[in-house]
């Protein structure tokens, strides 16, 4: 006889789980081993009174609730209604678009100029950048797609994570590490500005680090 | 597993679709989005809260963050599992501050027999087994319990429990089958 299924087995082989190169093995066990036979419905017996707890039905107040609770959240806003709202503030007319594409050309040229001028610079020790949004504040805070991150000794916090304990630290480089990085590309960018990091994905709080990492240096530099 | 793809396919489309038009500003995609899913997050943090309020205190929580993350949402697994993963991770965390304020380690997390409207499903469970199976199920460790209830509650595939709770195939297997032994441990009078 071959030796007994582990528990795991058993309940995996219960739920047609199990990996084909062991189904044979267990099967071949159950048929001459009563114990196991009788752990099996055991598990079977489990399962099956899991299936007499009823679902229920959420309060109906909730989704009443809820919809207030996000009429105070930033709705994405499509760019119909920008263009809706903008044109019912004020009428355009031709000399209102020329205006907008001088100040446009304007903008475009701005934005050469510094982003020129922040390559020459890039010798500084550290580069806090945003995306998008630009630089607020080099030293203690930063805008990053959306998120605001302060420094809260000796970490940078996106600031919906304030006050509360990191569930996992996930160290740059390790199994953890690009795992997070298959959903999460954009993480990458961000340690590189900025870790140790602690911020909230999908409603987990992690800290993000690199190995040997050296907070206050970082932030000495910053300042 | 390719038999298995072509019938999610539909699904997979709705829920594209779903989350391009909230991405578009469309105030009802999200409302479609709660509907389809605020059942099964409810039944999920059920086993969890302490009671029916706590439950939908939670159920909220998820759907906010659910509503704030969405637009980066980039499908690398399919909505509802993402929805899930969101909705384990806030119980996670809801059970740690839970037992941080409240309960040491080494004791289960028992309801009030005295409040009819405690314990995870005094109120809505038509049959005296089912309670009492819940309320077993209520005294599983955590981790084990989320295991049970993501397979044997909810119907998930080891293979999606596996993306949800963020651990491997192994894990979800000796997980699913320790709780299975615990809540059997407790139901047939030893506790475990």
């Amino acid at each position: 006889m071959t030796s007994h299924p582990s528990l795991a087995e058993l309940s995996a082989y219960l739920d047609e789980e199990l990996a084909a190169s062991r189904l044979k093995d267990v099967e071949r066990h159950l048929a001459h081993c009563q114990a196991c036979r009788g752990e099996l419905a055991g598990l079977r017996k489990v399962v099956s009174q899991l299936g007499r707890i009823e679902r229920s039905a959420p309060p109906p107040a909730l989704g009443l609730r809820l919809r207030r609770r996000l009429a105070t959240e930033d709705r994405p806003v499509s760019l119909a209604e920008r263009l809706d709202a903008s044109f019912s503030r004020a009428p355009l007319d031709s000399s209102l678009l020329f205006t907008f594409a001088l100040v446009l050309a304007l903008a475009v040229m701005v934005y050469m100029f510094a982003h020129m001028f922040a390559r020459e610079s890039s010798l500084t020790p550290v580069q806090l950048e945003s995306q998008g949004e630009g630089p607020v504040d080099q030293t203690h805070s930063f805008i990053w797609e959306g998120r605001s991150f302060v420094f809260v000794d000796p970490e940078w916090r996106d600031q919906e994570c304030l006050g509360l304990e990191p569930q996992q630290v996930i160290v740059h480089g390790t199994a953890e590490w690009s795992n997070l990085i298959q959903d999460h590309p954009e993480m990458e960018r961000l340690i590189e500005m900025a870790e140790p990091v602690v911020i909230d994905i999908n409603g987990r709080i992690l800290r993000l680090e690199r190995q040997n990492t050296n907070s206050e240096f970082r932030v000495q530099n910053s300042e | 597993m390719e038999a298995a793809l072509l019938e999610e396919a539909p699904e997979r489309d709705a829920e594209r679709w779903l989350v391009e038009r909230h991405r578009h500003g469309d105030p009802k995609a999200f409302d479609e989005i709660y509907e389809r899913y605020s059942e099964m997050v409810f039944n999920l943090v059920l086993r969890f809260a302490s009671d029916r309020e706590d439950a939908a205190d939670w159920t909220q929580e998820i759907f906010v963050r659910v509503f704030r993350h969405l637009p980066k949402f980039r499908f690398r697994s399919r909505l509802k599992t993402w929805v899930y993963r969101v909705a384990v991770n806030h119980c996670r965390s809801q059970v740690s501050r839970r037992r941080l304020k409240t309960v040491t380690l080494d004791e289960p997390h028992m309801p009030d027999p005295r409040d009819p409207g405690r314990g995870p499903e005094s109120t809505t469970l038509a049959t005296e087994t089912g309670r009492r199976v819940a309320d077993a199920l209520s005294q599983v460790p955590p981790l084990f319990r989320e295991a049970v209830v993501l397979r044997d509650i909810e119907g998930l595939s080891y293979d999606e429990i596996a993306q949800v709770s963020g651990i491997r195939l192994g894990t979800v297997r000796s997980r699913i089958a320790r709780g299975r032994q615990h809540l059997r441990e407790i139901l047939e009078g030893g506790g475990p």
